[in-house]
């Protein structure tokens, strides 16, 4: 407990430079995941693989997405630097230790995002852009504001944080079928427990500043655990739904029972022995999950 | 599971003896009854369900000549010699039950037993000569409910079972909504487990989808958390049954992988005879630790079912 809490992602360390600089205030590692899910996306809605896949049409999917999310990550802190000055785990970003000034990050998200929007919008289609759109404000606009207001921000997050993967359906489809909203139920069923796990090891930044976690309103953490346990056995019951609907094949099935259950079991942890070293698990568990499932899924789909 | 060993010298009006043999009879009866499974499991596994034409006899005879060089004729034949031993062995427990067991239950269960092996003997003949696959699937299904009718003999004439109802035991203060959890999740766990079986049958012999009994699997991984749980949240249960929860847990994930390889080695089979020894084998060991599972469970929540019902000893208090 006394101990410094490990940063989730490499963005707490202040850095050098001014290229370190706009890496942190971009969030990329969390772009990185933005775009793997955006790519998931568009192969599963892709029925071609190789060269029928549309590999330019990706990598304009992509580049879109790159500079949207960068926009939506920048502004994003922009709004938070009044709390990111009072956590330890982002003291060191470049807004609250004055590296970047405000009103060149508000210009550089602004450009950032409207570019991928535009970029989106003429390379790739009105819908995939729309929906990229919608992520950036569910984010920017109804998530980052409740942060200080409810603890079911960690709900309206997961939906911004489960939509890049129907940018990449309906750049590759031009549709948001039925297998695009499965695609959409895993991640948003992922990023629940994932995002306890990280309120939980990080509450008493979170209290500093003043924004309401379920962790931070939970003191015993015993609400924060159930939820962690319901939210992965809603995941393990919706990443078998590609298999039960004909996207993917039964080795990915195979392979989602058993990462599931292993994510359960993680849970599972917190709820019989609470605290950060189960939560530590969870967390790690839940980040080697998903790039595995969303691997297999692609590797095995139909 | 049920346990051998001498009955508790504690309980008034028993023959230790007696009751220690029945039992070891019991377990007898129980191991070979497993073994039936499996080789009934064998024989659905390779397809070979009409490999012997005719029945009660085989080929006209009782033992035809040369039958083990045959692999088909060798298992559906070995399968018909194994299920007389073991009715030859239900009536030698039911027999011993009825003239050294005293309790009415546990008479009326050996009946029952007696009776369900006669009626598993005539589905299998009637499969063979109706040549009916529907007789097939609920010949594959009560297969399993004997084996849990048999284990049910074996709990009741248990020395744990005994030592339970006979209040010997100190005072373990359980709340009453961990009595009803511990009375309800395992008998909820049974379900699940047995319908499963259902589905595992109808996909074995119907080759339906396997998605049904795949995604039941979640379902039964949960029950069998939620029966674990209740009996390790209960105090006497904790002290008397933790050997159940965790037998069903490891039972469970090992039930879970298993499912998983079947999976993958069905998935790509072309006919339903088994072209590998791994496809011929490993759905058979499948079905086997799946019998394994529901007998546990059946164990389990009769034990659940006797610790919220038996009479508190006179010893101290304890929680």
């Amino acid at each position: 407990m006394n101990r410094p809490h490990p940063a989730p992602y490499r963005d707490a360390a202040p850095r050098e430079g001014v290229a370190a600089d706009l890496a942190a205030l971009a969030k990329l590692p969390l772009v990185a995941m933005v775009m793997l899910t955006v790519a998931v996306g568009y192969l599963l809605g892709h029925p071609g693989t190789g060269a029928a896949a549309g590999w330019a049409r990706l990598a304009h999917t992509l580049a879109g997405s790159f500079l949207a999310a960068c926009g939506a990550m920048i502004l994003n802190q922009v709004f938070e630097r009044s709390a990111d000055a009072r956590m330890r785990r982002t003291l060191g970003r470049p807004l609250p230790a004055g590296r970047i000034g405000v009103p060149e990050a508000v210009f550089i998200g602004t450009c950032s995002a409207a570019c991928g929007l535009a970029w989106m919008s003429l390379a790739v289609g009105p819908l995939a852009a729309t929906v990229a759109a919608a992520t950036a404000a569910v984010y920017l606009l109804i998530y980052t504001p409740m942060k200080t207001r409810t603890s079911l921000c960690t709900v309206v997050g997961a939906v911004s944080g489960a939509l890049p993967p129907l940018i990449g359906f309906a750049a590759s489809a031009g549709a948001l079928p039925a297998r695009a909203w499965t695609l959409f139920a895993v991640l948003f069923a992922w990023q629940v427990p994932h995002f306890l796990a990280v309120a939980w090891l990080h509450r008493e930044d979170y209290a500093r500043a003043g924004q309401v976690m379920l962790p931070v309103v939970d003191p015993s953490g015993h609400a924060s655990a159930r939820q962690a346990v319901w939210y992965t056995l809603a995941l393990l019951a919706a990443s078998l739904m590609p298999t039960v609907i004909g996207m993917c094949g039964p080795a990915y099935f195979a392979a989602a029972v058993l990462l599931g259950w292993t994510l359960v079991l993680a849970a599972l942890g917190l709820v019989v022995r609470p605290g950060d070293a189960a939560a530590r698990r969870l967390f790690i568990t839940g980040l080697i999950y998903l790039p595995l499932l969303l691997a297999v899924m692609v590797a095995d789909r139909r | 599971m049920p346990e051998a060993g001498s009955a508790d010298p504690r309980i008034a009006g028993e023959r230790p003896r007696d009751a220690t043999w029945i039992h070891r009879l019991a377990l007898t009866v129980l191991a070979g009854t497993f073994l039936l499974i499996l080789a009934g499991g064998n024989v659905t596994s390779k397809d070979a369900g009409l490999a012997v034409p005719d029945w009660p006899l085989s080929f006209g005879s009782v033992n035809p000549a040369g039958w083990t060089r045959q692999p088909y004729v060798r298992d559906e034949h070995g399968h018909r010699l194994i299920g007389a031993a073991v009715g030859l062995l239900v009536t030698a427990l039911l027999v011993g039950v009825l003239i050294r067991d005293s309790r009415g239950p546990a008479k009326a269960l050996a009946a029952a037993l007696w009776l369900g092996i006669a009626l598993q003997g005539l589905m299998g003949g009637l499969r063979v000569t109706e040549k009916s696959v529907h007789l097939a699937m609920v010949h594959g299904v009560f297969a399993q409910v004997v084996f849990c009718m048999v284990t049910a003999v074996a709990t009741i004439t248990s020395p744990r079972w005994r030592r339970i109802g006979a209040g010997v035991e100190p005072v373990w203060t359980a709340s009453p909504s961990q009595d009803r959890a511990l009375r309800l999740l395992p008998l909820l766990m049974t379900a699940c487990l047995f319908v499963q079986l259902v589905l595992g049958v109808i996909l074995r012999h119907r080759g339906s989808s396997w998605i049904p009994h795949a995604a039941w699997a979640m379902v039964v991984m949960l029950a069998l958390l939620a029966g674990s749980y209740a009996i390790m949240s209960h105090p006497r249960a904790r002290h008397e049954l933790s050997y159940g929860a965790v037998a069903l847990l490891l039972l469970g994930g090992v039930q879970l992988l298993l499912g998983l390889v079947t999976l993958m080695i069905v998935v790509h089979m072309t006919s339903p005879v088994p072209a590998t020894t791994a496809q011929a084998v490993v759905p058979t060991l499948h079905l086997g630790v799946g019998a394994v599972l529901l007998a546990m469970s059946v164990h389990v929540a009769m034990v659940a079912w006797r610790l919220t019902s038996a009479p508190a000893g006179p010893a101290e208090s304890r929680t």
